[in-house]
């Protein structure tokens, strides 16, 4: 009964932590590189802004669940959110998120950049077998705002 | 409840530290924007989360020491200074040890590891990197 219980906690956790940590959007403070001067730039920098998500997929070809970046109306921004059973983890997906923060802020962009990479489970299981049949993939997107006009 | 108090503490200890490097550009080598840069910068900073939401302890931005002194056991319980914020905090202070305020190629990558913990403990990395030019 204990560890029913347990179970029931353990699978309660991970849906918890799964339906908040498959995508996110972190925007620093608008004043976090006043001072600062990127290459190719001219005038002041906005925020710095780093949008990830991940996918969990089953085989690398079942998705099972993924990040899901969403226009957020009342935040005039991107918000992180999760859905089953569909692959969302794209750069286009990342791109698009940056773009439209970018002009909701109007605002230009500068150090565009992306990072990849995949793991897989392997070192959880005993044989590593099963772990082996379930796959993270993870995105980042990085980049920072130019707010338009504002020359120096 | 012993145990986890055991367990924060140990974590906290062992991998909440901060770690940022100043690498000096030691020769006229131009990078690929044309350019000679002074020093690349990168900085991480680590951070735990119970169930993804409750800050357990941290790591802290770089704000004192030598450029050589590149790891920062300086940690913060209950608390989540593992952000970009805190990272430009660490770069601006980069930037005023090598004085200048000029980079390039800032770019800052983030990464979460629940899977070892059965999703219940969450280890989140952010991690910042930049050239820094003459100014």
């Amino acid at each position: 009964m204990k560890s029913r219980s347990y179970m029931a906690a353990g699978f309660a956790a991970a849906a918890l932590a799964l339906a908040s940590g498959c995508a996110s959007v972190e925007i620093s403070s608008p004043n976090a590189l006043d001072g600062v001067a990127v290459k190719g730039v001219d005038g002041r920098l906005g925020s710095h802004v780093v949008v990830e998500t991940d996918g969990y997929y089953f085989l690398w070809t079942v998705p099972l669940v993924s990040g899901d970046l969403r226009w957020d109306e009342r935040k005039k921004s991107i918000k992180g959110g999760t859905r089953l059973f569909c692959d969302m983890v794209d750069v286009a997906s990342l791109q698009n998120a940056v773009q439209k923060i970018a002009e909701s802020r109007n605002c230009d962009i500068a150090d565009l950049s992306f990072v990849d990479s995949d793991t897989t489970f392997a070192g959880l299981s005993d044989t590593g077998v099963i772990g082996a049949l379930f796959g993270n993939s993870h995105i980042t997107a990085s980049a920072v705002l130019v707010p338009r006009g504002a020359s120096k | 409840m012993k145990k986890i108090s055991y367990m924060i503490i140990a974590l906290a200890l062992a991998g909440c530290s901060s770690y940022s490097e100043i690498a000096r550009w030691d020769s006229s080598v131009k990078s690929n924007d044309g350019e000679t840069p002074v020093a690349s910068f990168m900085t991480q900073n680590f951070s735990y989360q119970l169930l993804f939401f409750i800050p357990l302890c941290t790591g802290r931005p770089w704000t004192s020491g030598d450029e050589d002194v590149m790891d920062d056991f300086n940690v913060k319980l209950f608390a989540d200074e593992a952000t970009v914020d805190g990272n430009m905090v660490s770069l601006k202070y980069a930037l005023a040890k090598v004085g200048s305020n000029r980079i390039s190629r800032l770019r800052t990558t983030e990464s979460d590891s629940s899977m070892w913990s059965f999703f219940i403990l969450n280890r989140h990395e952010i991690r910042t990197s930049c050239e820094i030019l003459k100014p």
